[in-house]
C-alpha cells in the first residue's frame, strides 16, 4: 500500500474513510524507528525531512511547529533521536509523517517494539492526533486487542500473499479509554470474532 | 563441497575483471596505445620475474626479507606477549606504563632508519632497528586488550567453580584472550613485512626492498614491477597463512577470530 | 544535553580518558639514565641534552622550520586529497554492489602491495619532485579511506533506503541527504587509519630522495655523522606524530558529536 512491500498475515484496520486516494497522499511510518530516522539530524530537522524540498522557509517552519505540537515534542526540537526513548523516537517519525499533512498514514506495526505502558499511551496519542487532523490511518498490527481498541474497521489478511479474509466494522463508542473501553462486552465480542477469523486459517 | 557450489562461490565478475584488465593492459602496451617508457606489459613483467628467478637473485632476496621478517616478528612476539600479559593482568603496571606506550606508539618505523644506519651501517641489524618497535605494538596492545577485555562474568564463573590460579589462567584467561592475541600477531606479521621492505629500501641494500630500488635506479621497470608483485604476493601468502593458523588454533566463529 | 556545548564535554572526556601521567615514568627514567650514563659523549649514543643542542643548531641554521613545514604541508594536502578522492570513489563503488564485487579482487590485490613499494614506481614515472611526493602520499592514504567508505556505503541500513523511497527522494538527494551522512563516521575512521601510513610514506620519500622535509634533514644529519641531530629529529618526529594523532582525534570527536555515542565509541 505504501508502495514498498506487502504484509503477510495479521489484522489491518482503517480509520474513517476508505482508502482509494492516490499513493502521493500516503506516508509510511515504520516499526524500526531507530533505523527509520536520520540519527545525525535534530528532531526538528528530521520532522522537516519530508517537506524541506517542497516548500519555502516559512511554510516549512510552520508545518514543523504544528507537527511537533501534535506529537507532543515541542520541548525536544533540538535534541537528537539517539538521545530520546523509543516512544519519543516513534513520535518523531509520526511527526515527520504529519508534516506532510497526508490524507492517509500507513503505519507498519509502529508500536510493536515499545513496552506495554508506552504502547498504551502512544495508542491514545494516535487517536488524539486522528481527531485533530482528520487523517486516515492504515494501521498494521499483530496485536488483536490493539486493532479492536484503535480501529473503526478491521481487515483480517490471511495467506501469502495476503488476501482479505474478512472485514469487521467496529462499533465501539468514542472517545476510547484504555480501561473502560477494553472492559466493554462488545470489545470482548469483537476480540473473539477477530481471533476466530484469524484462527481458522492457521492450520 | 560439490562442484556446483564451488563454481558458485568463485567471484566470476571479479575474476573476469582481473583477467580482462590484464589482457587489456597487455594489448594496450603492445599496440602502442600506452606508450610510457616505464610502463611494461604484464608479459614483460612475467619475463623479468623469470629472469630474476633464474639468476637466483630473486630467491636470495626473498630469503633475506623473510629472515628479516621472521626475526622481527619473533622478537615482537617474545617481547610483546609476556609484556602484554603483565600489563593486562596488573592495573598498577598499566598505570605506570600506558602513557609511555601511547607516546611511543605513533612513532613511524622509518624514522629509526637513520638511527639504525648511524649505529650499525648497512646490515641486518639496521633492519631490526627499524622493524622492532612498530611491530611490537600490535602484539602488545592486543594481548593487553585481550586480557583486560575478559568479562568479569568469566572470572565469576571461575570462582564459582573454585578454580586454582593456575587453572584460571589456563582455562579462562588464555582461551579468552587468544583471539585478540592471534589478531595482533597477524597484524604484526604484515607490518613486519612492510617495515622490512622499507628498511631494505633505505637502510640495508639487500632483500626485496633493495631489489625494487635497485631496479628502479637501473631503469629496469619490468624487473622492478616483478619485485613489487613478489612483495604483494608474499604479503597475501603470509596473511592467508596466519588466518589458517588462527582457524586451526581457534575453531570458533570467524567474527571471534577478527576476520573481516 | 544540548549538542552545542557537547564539544566542551568531549574535550573534557578526552582529557579524562588520557592515561595517567605517571605512566611516563619509564620514558623519563630511560632518558634520565641515558643522560647520566653518557656524559662521556659517545658518538653513537649522545645524551639527551645533546639532542636538544643539535636541534637548536638546526633551527638556528634556518633549516628546521622549512623542513617541518614542507613535511606538514605534504601530509595535510595529501590527506585532504586522499579523503576527497577516496570518499568519491568509495561512495561510487558502495552504491553499486555489483561493481564492488567485480572490482573486489583487483582492489584486494592492489591493497596487498605496501605503499612504500610504490615509491620507486612513482620516482620512475614522475621524477624526483614535490609532485611525485604528493602523489605517493595520496596513493598511500587513499586505500583505507576508499575501502571504509565503500563498505559503509554498502551497509547503509536498508530501512533508510526504504525511507528515501517512501519520501520519493531523487537519486542525488538520496546520496546527499542519506548515504553521505551515514558514511561520515566511516570516512573519519578511514582517515584515522590512514594517518600513520601517510606519515611513514612522507618521511620515507624524504629519506629516499632527500626532497625537502624532516626525513631529508634526518638522513642528511646521518650522512654527516651528526648523531645528536639524528636523535633530536627522531624525538621531534615522535612528538609530531603524537600531535597529529591527537589533533585529529579531537577533530573527529567534534565532527561526530551528532552521531549516536555507539558509533562514536566504535571509532575509538
Amino acid at each position: 500500500m505504501g508502495g514498498l512491500t506487502s504484509t503477510a498475515s495479521g489484522s489491518v484496520l482503517v480509520h474513517g474513510k476508505k482508502l482509494d486516494g492516490p499513493p502521493d497522499d500516503v506516508v509510511m511510518v515504520f516499526q524500526d524507528y531507530s533505523n527509520a530516522l536520520l540519527q545525525w539530524r535534530t528532531v526538528a530537522a528530521n520532522v522537516a525531512f519530508g517537506i524541506e524540498r517542497n516548500f519555502d522557509r516559512k511554510e516549512i517552519e510552520q508545518r514543523v511547529r504544528d507537527a511537533l505540537a501534535l506529537a507532543g515534542l515541542e520541548k525536544n526540537a533540538e535534541d537528537y533521536p539517539w538521545q530520546l526513548s523509543g516512544g519519543m523516537q516513534q513520535r518523531v517519525q509520526i511527526a515527520r509523517a504529519l508534516a506532510l499533512r497526508p490524507a492517509v498514514m500507513l503505519m507498519d506495526e509502529p508500536f510493536a517494539a515499545l513496552d506495554a505502558m508506552t504502547k498504551a499511551s502512544m495508542q491514545d496519542e494516535l487517536l488524539r492526533v486522528r481527531d485533530r487532523t482528520g487523517t486516515s490511518f492504515v494501521f498494521i498490527t499483530h496485536d488483536i486487542e490493539e486493532a479492536v481498541y484503535l480501529g473503526d474497521r478491521i481487515a483480517v489478511l490471511k495467506g501469502s500473499p495476503g488476501r482479505i479474509e474478512q472485514i469487521f466494522d467496529i462499533g465501539l463508542p468514542a472517545p476510547r479509554d484504555q480501561l473502560s473501553t477494553r472492559q466493554l462486552p462488545k470489545f470482548l465480542e469483537y476480540r473473539y470474532d477477530v481471533h476466530q477469523a484469524i484462527g481458522r486459517g492457521h492450520g | 563441497m560439490d562442484k556446483g557450489r564451488l563454481i558458485a562461490r568463485i567471484n566470476w565478475p571479479g575474476t573476469t575483471v582481473l583477467v580482462f584488465g590484464g589482457l587489456a593492459w597487455e594489448a594496450a602496451v603492445r599496440s602502442g596505445l600506452l606508450e610510457y617508457e616505464y610502463l611494461p606489459a604484464p608479459s614483460a613483467i612475467a619475463l623479468g620475474w623469470g629472469e630474476l628467478a633464474k639468476e637466483g637473485i630473486l630467491g636470495s632476496d626473498i630469503a633475506h626479507t623473510l629472515i628479516s621478517v621472521a626475526i622481527g616478528w619473533a622478537a615482537a612476539m617474545v617481547l610483546g606477549i609476556p609484556l602484554g600479559f603483565l600489563l593486562g593482568l596488573s592495573a598498577t603496571a598499566r598505570r605506570y606504563c600506558l602513557a609511555s606506550i601511547e607516546v611511543l606508539r605513533p612513532m613511524p618505523g622509518v624514522a629509526f632508519a637513520p638511527v639504525g644506519l648511524l649505529l650499525f651501517g648497512f646490515s641486518l641489524k639496521t633492519e631490526m632497528v627499524v622493524t622492532i618497535l612498530p611491530v611490537l605494538w600490535p602484539v602488545l596492545v592486543n594481548t593487553m586488550g585481550g586480557i583486560t577485555g575478559i568479562h568479569q562474568r568469566l572470572y565469576d564463573v571461575g570462582r564459582t567453580f573454585r578454580l586454582s590460579r593456575k587453572d584460571t589462567i589456563l582455562s579462562i584467561i588464555l582461551p579468552a584472550a587468544m583471539p585478540p592475541i592471534v589478531v595482533g600477531a597477524r597484524i604484526s606479521l604484515g607490518l613486519a613485512l612492510v617495515l622490512a621492505v622499507v628498511a631494505e629500501m633505505v637502510g640495508n641494500p639487500e632483500g626485496l626492498g633493495y631489489g625494487i630500488v635497485r631496479e628502479q635506479q637501473a631503469l629496469q621497470p619490468d624487473r622492478m614491477f616483478a619485485y613489487i608483485v613478489t612483495v604483494g604476493f608474499i604479503g597475501i601468502v603470509l596473511n592467508a597463512g596466519m588466518l589458517a593458523v588462527a582457524e586451526a588454533l581457534l575453531p570458533t566463529s570467524r567474527q571471534l577470530r577478527g576476520e573481516p | 544535553m544540548r549538542y552545542t556545548r557537547a564539544w566542551q564535554q568531549y574535550l573534557k572526556l578526552s582529557v579524562a580518558a588520557l592515561p595517567p601521567a605517571r605512566g611516563l615514568l619509564p620514558l623519563v627514567v630511560l632518558l634520565g639514565a641515558w643522560q647520566l650514563l653518557q656524559s662521556g659523549k659517545s658518538p653513537y649514543f649522545p645524551p639527551p641534552s645533546d639532542w636538544w643542542n643539535g636541534l637548536m643548531l638546526l633551527s638556528k641554521s634556518g633549516r628546521l622550520y622549512p623542513a617541518l613545514s614542507a613535511t606538514t604541508i605534504t601530509l595535510l594536502l595529501g590527506l585532504v586529497l586522499a579523503a576527497a578522492v577516496g570518499t568519491g570513489v568509495g561512495l561510487f563503488i558502495g552504491v553499486f554492489p555489483r561493481l564492488s564485487r567485480a572490482i573486489g579482487p583487483l582492489l584486494e590485490f592492489l591493497r596487498a602491495i605496501p605503499p612504500p613499494a610504490i615509491i620507486p614506481v612513482a620516482i620512475l614515472f614522475l621524477g624526483y619532485d614535490e609532485r611525485m611526493k604528493l602523489t605517493v602520499v595520496v596513493l598511500a592514504a587513499i586505500w583505507p579511506i576508499l575501502l571504509n567508505t565503500s563498505s559503509a556505503a554498502e551497509r547503509v541500513h536498508p530501512l533508510l533506503l526504504d525511507v528515501a523511497r517512501s519520501f520519493r527522494l531523487s537519486a542525488v538527494d538520496r546520496m546527499r541527504l542519506i548515504i553521505l551522512p551515514s558514511v561520515v563516521p566511516a570516512i573519519l575512521l578511514g582517515i584515522r587509519v590512514a594517518l600513520p601510513v601517510t606519515i611513514v610514506v612522507t618521511l620515507l620519500v624524504e629519506i629516499l630522495t632527500s626532497i625537502e622535509g624532516i626525513g631529508a634533514l634526518m638522513i642528511g644529519a646521518q650522512r654527516n655523522f651528526q648523531s645528536s641531530q639524528v636523535y633530536g629529529l627522531l624525538v621531534l618526529i615522535g612528538l609530531f606524530g603524537l600531535l597529529v594523532n591527537n589533533i585529529f582525534a579531537v577533530f573527529e570527536a567534534i565532527l561526530l558529536r551528532r552521531w549516536p555515542p555507539k558509533i562514536q565509541s566504535e571509532n575509538f
